[in-house]
């Protein structure tokens, strides 16, 4: 150890062993792999992110949202993951392609978002507008839906204003302490629309080959109960 | 002996400011390099028991491609269009079967290789890989592909090789591959080990 | 066993005599120090105001700068790279010089890339504040401030270098190793991040595989490298004991250098199983470093820990080889499938994260910094004051590390039953988050002394030293003047 060469040498080699092993070979691997073409569908997976839903990606990124929240399903065994309802099957990176960068999370102080988009309520385009007002309302105040939330509030996503000829379609709907004064009104900016197009673009629910979503045993245990769910009319608490 | 340590507070003496720590001989205990040994063989146990075959569509909790249920079809082009997808064939030679110059990866589509009369070669190329220069369509391609044979069942070779033969996306429309070509192909060849260039499979006859 | 700790042993073999070796170091210590432990200040201030942030959603909630997914990136940022990062190289090239027996060679250098350094952290820090965001954990600083931090650790491994080759002495203490480990390994996992993260060809998975490989590199080779270089140093100080082992000492090394690396990857990842599994393979070798660290320690302390705790320096080096150990064996434990399977993506990794940064790495710097400083300014610092600093930064960080663990475990379990609603999952573990709280108090209370201690002892010497140059540079001038008259 003594020979200065020798150590910088070891040094280098170890470090580069490791680059090469866990980045250079997997990357080498399925560094290229290419969008599949759903069999149910026809359609290419992962589709690519509207306009909107891209600039949403942007703000998420920008408010740190993934230092609360994961974007990943983890296969059975790992902490009911799938039981809860955080997916139909767990996420592969076929699931990741489109994400730049990719926003993973490692700590879950509020819930898995990798399948908000169709996780709360039905996902067809009728449960849409409830689902666009749920999401606003929880980003203005997250205890306008989910009684005792930690989640941060993002008022300044919002901008309350006066209402000059009566109040605008877009305005939030809030009652109780949470309601701006008499004349005001509470309407989403720019940043919390696209980011609510971002969140109803996060699904990871397509079959696909290697993950395939496999229809639970008629007997399966009952399923976990879920944050919260629009369908039913408001949070489960 | 010595002055009394230096705390956070006291004088600064300029006397021992030189030293660092000496080191005494103490030898770790034979526990020690028992548990190093115990740790060695957990981290590549880990890795014999997880390896999955070392295939990229491989995910836990499948152990390999053999076990996933959904890979299979009604017939041999759509299972073998699964095998495509997972085995990680997709990623080099692209959906489309285009292949990728960027990493030297030549067309499946249309291929000379590919459409040969019998698929003695392609079985061998599945199987063991391929690297070095290799013409396709009179195209002159270098690039290393990986072996399949210790990923791949007969079944599935055969599928994926019927697949690329006979896909109608492409144009391609060869004779279909049986999973008994594959094994006697594999037997025959089974004390090999490298992948094949292109000059050593010319040698062998596409139809054996 | 005989020591010679505290006697000069090197002082004959090498050409520099001991104080020439410290106070090389001084225009380092004038420049730098005071900006580390403001970003020490700034830093906890910014965890703190995290933590409290949890207590509801309305908590200062005003404004985008402070929305908690900036703050806490913001605050762990200035911790790691402001303070632990910047102190801990500057400690780790002083132990080096000290092992190699030679003054700090090409000063300037570590100077020039300490002005970058700081500027990097403060565009890192401003920039996630303003919403710059890479949103890659541990990375979360602009690419450009990165980059200014990666030509400044460059710039400074440099010097260590040239100190390091220009050595006098036969035998090298092994802390120097790990210095120098660490020096190559923030410019190595630094450049190769950025120039991969920056290319759009390389998507999903593999940017994952490319985030974490480089934060894991950076926070346990270099920053942990630092911290147990500087632990095998201080240690044997403290307890006035001969470091126990050469061997181990080189175990720890080497498992650092080939198997640390690879614990990059924890099950359950969305990537192919045998990639996952070399992940978990590194996590399983490189606790071998880790046992032949927590043994060393233990053989070096032992029958000296009255010794080791009758001063606040040996307190705090004892608590970070502890702290070291602790989060060395959680991150292997973190990596078993049992284990994974209920505490990832808790609090629990937090924590963890909190024992080898907060524990391991600054309790280290704390306890050598005010020698440091002392000697290579020839000034003494408020011994009251680091006290205080020492007391409330063992009993903050401690308290955060238990409460967060504790949190992880209570969150985990309570995952674990798939009938229990999300929302009982929150409030169960929002006690420990709560707890932890407290800890970040404390722990940010506590560096407002040494801030005062270090800012006393500086402004002093600066004091003097305008004294000197004044009186000195004066006199010929009314010389001059009344020549002239
Ligand atoms: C301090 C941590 C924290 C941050 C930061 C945070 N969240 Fe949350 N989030 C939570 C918690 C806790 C819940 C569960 C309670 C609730 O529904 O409000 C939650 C719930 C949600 C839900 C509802 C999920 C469900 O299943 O009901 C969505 C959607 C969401 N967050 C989106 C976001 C977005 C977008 C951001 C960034 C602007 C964000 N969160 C930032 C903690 C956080
Ligand atoms: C790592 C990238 C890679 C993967 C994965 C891969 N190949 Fe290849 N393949 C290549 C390269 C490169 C060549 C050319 C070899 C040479 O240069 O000698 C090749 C050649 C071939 C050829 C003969 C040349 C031609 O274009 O017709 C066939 C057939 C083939 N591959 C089929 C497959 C099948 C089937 C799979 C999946 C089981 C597969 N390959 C997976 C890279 C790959």
């Amino acid at each position: 150890m003594n020979s200065t060469p020798l150590l910088f040498l070891g040094i280098l080699a170890g470090l580069a062993a490791s680059w090469w092993g866990m980045v250079v070979a997997p990357k080498l691997q399925i560094g290229s792999a290419p969008t599949v073409v759903l069999k149910e569908t026809g359609q290419h997976y992962p589709p690519t992110r509207p306009g909107v839903a891209q600039q949403g990606a942007e703000v998420y990124r920008s408010l740190g949202c993934n230092t609360c929240h994961s974007q990943i399903v983890r296969p059975e065994g790992y902490g009911h993951d799938l039981l809860r309802g955080w997916g139909p099957r767990r996420t592969v990176a076929q699931d990741y392609l489109r994400d730049q960068p990719i926003m993973l999370g490692s700590v879950r102080v509020g819930p898995d978002l990798a399948n908000i988009a169709t996780r709360m309520g039905s996902g067809d385009s009728n449960a849409q507008p409830a689902m666009v007002a749920y999401h606003l309302k929880h980003l203005y105040h997250p205890r306008t839906v989910m009684e005792g939330s930690v989640m941060p509030a993002y008022p300044f996503l919002f901008e309350k204003r006066r209402i000059v000829e009566g109040p605008s379609p877009d305005a939030l709907k809030l009652e109780g302490a949470y309601a701006p004064e008499a004349g005001y009104e509470v309407v989403p900016k720019e940043e919390a629309r696209v980011l609510v197009a971002y969140l109803l673009s996060l699904k990871s629910s397509a079959s696909l080959v290697e993950a395939p979503v496999i229809p639970p045993p008629t007997n399966a245990p009952v399923k976990a109960a879920n944050t919260a769910s629009i369908a039913t009319g408001g949070p489960s608490r | 002996m010595k002055k009394p340590s230096r705390s956070h507070a006291g004088a600064v003496p300029a006397g021992d400011a030189a030293t660092v720590p000496s080191i005494s001989s103490y030898s770790a205990p034979t526990g020690f390099f028992v548990a190093l040994a115990g740790l060695l063989y957990l981290g590549q146990a880990e890795g014999c028991y997880h390896h999955g075959l070392f295939s990229a569509g491989v995910y836990e909790p499948y152990a390999d491609l053999r076990s996933i249920p959904s890979l299979g079809g009604p017939n041999p082009i759509d299972a073998g269009r699964d095998v495509y997808m997972a085995a990680g064939c997709v990623a080099c030679h692209q959906p489309n079967g285009t292949g990728n110059p960027a990493n030297g990866c030549p067309p499946l589509a249309k291929s000379d290789w590919v459409l040969a009369e019998g698929p003695s070669r392609l079985i061998r190329i599945v199987l063991h890989g391929a690297q070095g220069p290799i013409t396709v369509n009179g195209q002159p391609w270098n690039g290393n592909m990986t072996p399949f044979g210790g990923s791949l069942s007969d079944e599935q070779i055969a599928h994926v090789l019927t697949f690329v033969r006979q896909s109608p996306e492409w144009g391609n429309a060869a004779s279909e591959v049986t999973p008994e070509m594959v094994k006697a192909v594999r037997e025959k060849e089974s004390s090999r080990a490298a992948q094949w260039t292109a000059a050593e499979l010319e040698k062998i006859p596409v139809t054996e | 066993m005989t020591s010679n700790v505290g006697m000069p042993s090197h002082t004959d073999s090498a050409g520099w005599a001991a104080n020439e070796v410290d106070a090389s170091f001084r225009p380092v210590a004038l420049l730098l120090v005071t900006k580390a432990v403001l970003w020490l200040v700034a830093g906890s201030l910014l965890t703190l105001l995290a933590s409290i942030k949890l207590h509801g959603p309305s908590m200062m909630s005003g404004s985008a700068w402070l929305t908690y997914g900036r703050v806490l990136p913001a605050g762990w940022t200035a911790l790691v790279f402001g303070f632990a990062g910047q102190a801990g190289t500057l400690l780790g090239l002083w132990t080096l010089a000290r092992a190699a027996g030679q003054r700090l060679q090409a000063p300037g250098l570590v100077l020039a890339g300490g002005v970058l350094w700081n500027l990097g952290v403060l565009a890192g820090v401003v920039g996630i504040l303003a919403g710059f965001s890479t949103g890659r954990e541990g990375l979360e600083m602009p690419s450009g401030a990165l980059a200014l931090l990666t030509v400044g650790a460059a710039l400074t491994g440099v010097a260590g270098w040239k100190t390091y080759s220009a050595r006098t002495t036969a035998r090298v203490f092994p802390s120097a190793w790990f210095v120098l480990l660490g020096l190559i390994a923030f410019v190595w996992f630094a450049s190769a991040a950025l120039a991969m993260l920056g290319g759009a060809d390389v998507r999903g998975s593999i940017q994952l595989l490319i985030q974490r490989w480089a934060g894991n590199g950076l926070q346990r080779i270099w920053l942990g490298g630092l911290a147990l270089g500087l632990i095998l140093f201080a240690l044997p100080r403290a307890a006035q004991k001969p470091l126990a082992s050469r061997e181990l000492t080189l175990i720890s090394f080497w498992s650092l250098v080939f198997f640390t690396p690879w614990a990059v990857t924890l099950p359950g990842d969305p990537l192919p199983r045998w990639v996952v599994s070399f992940g978990v393979a590194g996590h399983t070798l490189a606790a071998i470093g880790v046992l032949a660290a927590a043994i060393n320690f233990w053989k070096t302390g032992e029958g000296a820990v009255a010794r080791l705790f009758s001063t606040s320096a040996g307190r705090l080096v004892t608590g970070a080889a502890v702290a070291y150990v602790v989060a060395g064996t959680l991150q292997y434990l973190v990596s078993l499938r049992v284990v994974a399977s209920v505490v990832r993506f808790t609090w629990l990794p937090v924590g963890i994260d909190w024992a080898l940064v907060g524990g391991g790495a600054i309790w280290v710097v704390l306890s050598v910094l005010p020698e440091f400083v002392e000697r290579a300014t020839g000034r003494r610092l408020n011994p009251g004051l680091l006290n205080l600093n020492a007391t409330l930064s063992l009993v903050g960080v401690g308290v955060v590390v238990l409460s967060l663990i504790l949190a992880g475990v209570i969150q985990g379990m309570s995952l674990s039953n798939p009938g229990k609603a999300y929302m009982d999952t929150v409030k169960g573990s929002m006690h420990g988050v709560r707890l932890s709280s407290l800890g970040f108090l404390l722990f940010f209370l506590g560096q407002l002394p040494l801030l005062a201690a270090v800012v006393g002892g500086l402004t002093a010497v600066a004091r003097d030293a305008v004294g000197a140059v004044k009186s000195w540079g004066l006199a010929p001038t009314g010389k001059g003047m009344g020549a002239r008259s």
